[in-house]
């Protein structure tokens, strides 16, 4: 009876504990442990994103290497192409192997404490609602992660979305302003056109060349190296400042380039025709320029300085300079010039090799041509036989150290065609571009008696080509085809410590037509050359 | 130019800034909702 009677106050108790207690004790131990999931959660996603060094780092989703292949970039990917989503499946699964650790644990502790000990009749009960609060602690905590992680996931496929969007309007932002400035990029040794060229890592220790630096995958605003030295994504954001190269053929680009209008001088002519000497003149005569008119020239690359520096002291001295090597395809002296009122602009004055105007095959190595919209054509008086012919015995014993070897030389009418056909095929408008044509070595024949007459006036030197020397094919052929035409005679020497008048003269006729005014802003000017101020070599 | 260790802690602390953000305003949005509802529901039985 006795035992009966405890039983019934057993039952009594359970029941008043799963009725009244229970479901409070339910309720609290399900919250804790939910609360207990969340804080897990919170507290790995913390570790992972916030901390650094993380001692549970997410591998990285792509590891750069200095090496990549062709279709990959020396850097690390921009966070929203990849890491983020391997940060959010590291933070899950990371938190629920550590929320299973805490069930596993928990489970024990409770089998262990209620079911498993000598008062088991009485414990039991705080058991069982502590496995049920377990499961709904569980369950709830699941949600709210789950809740957490899909908030993570939309914070991230948000931000990849505006990260995306943020990258392509910056690249058109880049490419507009460019431009709108009319700013374009050209390589001057390979010819080629360039969208964007590849940088240098600036790390003095590192100099992993970048093909493509634009915003995109490997970073919107900066991009990290492979060995993590951050670089700037665009011209405008700065990646000017760093060494450029072409991505066509990795040949050095200007200082800074992209951040000017680009002016392209081609200087043609036969071998041997003054075309280095002018080019050197031509330079010189810049510098002087923007001397005077208060401009800035600064040299864009260290190969135009290490030529000029070089090449100076020569035409200083009247000395020879060496020809043009073939083979190399021509190399631009490239100059920045900043003149006081208006846009700086990067003239490149190419040299290419004379004899590569005599072919048409090598010819097409001239691709930089296609940019030009003013030409020089240098013609050497010495080269045409009318000229030669004309002069006296006297004349042409002293002009013969200057007058170029004959075997090697091809009449003008002829180098002035095949450059012309070559100018066409490349598909530039000529009828829209200027051509001046510079008659050189005025500083030895100048005073010759074929040209004693002639006043240096674009008029009177064409007259006289045409009347005297028979070139009035080729010059029909320059006034049909070309929209503006000039003539002038020149001497690339020095005179009263400054570049001749006459070069000056060209170079400010030339740039006239490219909208970069030094000093005078009317048309082009007409020679001021004079013979009596020459002073021979 | 600048070196870091993780090229992706800032970047990181930002998303972390703006989830942490975005799950207070969500459960302050729950709670608030739920009390729109439990009122609801008291001054329904309340009504009858």
């Amino acid at each position: 009876m006795g035992w009966v009677a405890v039983g019934i106050i057993y039952i009594a108790l359970v029941v008043f504990f799963f009725i009244y207690l229970g479901p409070s004790l339910f309720a609290i131990t399900g919250l804790g442990f939910a609360v207990w999931f969340v804080v897990i959660y919170i507290r790995t996603l913390y570790s992972i994103m916030a901390v650094d060094p993380s001692p549970i780092a997410t591998p990285l989703a792509h590891a750069p290497s200095p090496t990549p292949p062709a279709s990959d970039q020396p850097a690390y990917r921009q966070y929203f192409f990849g890491q983020a989503i391997a940060d959010l499946k590291h933070s899950a699964s990371v938190s629920f192997a550590r929320c299973q650790d805490i069930v596993e644990r928990s489970s024990t502790w409770i089998r262990s404490s209620f079911f498993q000990n000598e008062m088991v009749l009485a414990t039991w009960p705080l058991g069982i609602v502590s496995y049920a609060g377990l499961v709904s602690g569980g369950v709830v905590g699941g949600v709210v992660l789950s809740a957490i992680a899909a908030i993570h996931a939309l914070v991230v496929l948000i931000l990849q979305a505006i990260a995306l969007a943020v990258a392509y309007t910056l690249r058109l932002i880049d490419t507009g302003a460019r431009r709108a400035r009319r700013i374009s990029m050209r390589c001057p040794r390979c010819y080629e056109d360039i969208n964007f060229p590849a940088y240098d890592c600036p790390a003095t220790s590192c100099s992993i060349r970048h093909g493509d630096v634009r915003p995109g995958r490997y970073g919107v605003l900066r991009r990290s190296c492979a060995c993590m030295t951050r670089m700037p994504t665009l011209i405008i954001l700065g990646s000017h400042r760093l060494d450029a190269y072409c991505p066509h053929c990795d040949s050095p680009l200007a200082e800074g380039v992209g951040t000017a209008a680009e002016v392209v001088l081609p200087v043609m002519g036969g071998t041997a025709a003054g075309k280095t000497r002018l080019m050197a003149s031509m330079v010189m005569a810049l510098d002087e320029m923007a001397d005077e008119h208060g401009a800035q020239l600064v040299f864009a690359d260290a190969e135009t300085k290490r030529e000029y520096e070089r090449i100076r002291p020569l035409l200083v001295a009247g000395e020879s300079t060496r020809a043009t090597q073939v083979g190399q395809g021509p190399r631009a002296y490239s100059v920045y010039v900043a003149p006081k009122s208006g846009r700086r602009k990067l003239v490149h004055i190419f040299d290419p090799a004379g004899e590569l105007h005599n072919e048409t095959e090598r010819m097409q190595e001239l691709r930089y041509i296609r940019a030009a919209r003013s030409f020089l054509f240098v013609v050497d008086p010495l080269s045409i036989s009318d000229y030669w012919r004309g002069l006296t015995d006297a004349e042409r014993s002293s002009f013969a150290q200057d007058r170029p070897d004959q075997r090697l030389v091809k009449a003008p009418e002829f180098v002035f065609q095949t450059s012309y056909d070559n100018i066409m095929r490349m598909g530039v408008n000529t009828k829209r571009s200027r051509l001046a044509v510079a008659i050189t070595k005025q500083d030895v024949v100048g005073s010759s008696s074929l040209q004693a007459s002639v006043e240096p006036n674009s008029d009177r030197i064409e007259a006289w080509l045409r009347d005297e020397l028979g070139l009035g094919n080729m010059l029909r052929s320059m006034r049909l085809n070309f929209g503006d035409v000039a003539f002038f005679f020149s001497a690339a020497v020095r005179v009263n410590d400054g570049v001749d008048r006459s070069v000056v003269d060209i170079v400010r006729w030339l740039l006239a037509g490219e909208r970069l005014y030094l000093g005078d802003r009317s048309h082009a000017p007409e020679s001021t050359f004079s013979k009596e101020a020459v002073v021979p070599s | 130019m600048s070196t870091r260790s993780d090229p992706y802690l800032r970047i990181r602390q930002v998303v972390f800034t703006i989830t942490m953000v975005a799950m207070t305003a969500l459960m302050v949005a729950v709670f608030l909702l739920a009390l729109v509802v439990g009122e609801g529901i008291a001054e329904l039985y309340s009504s009858e």
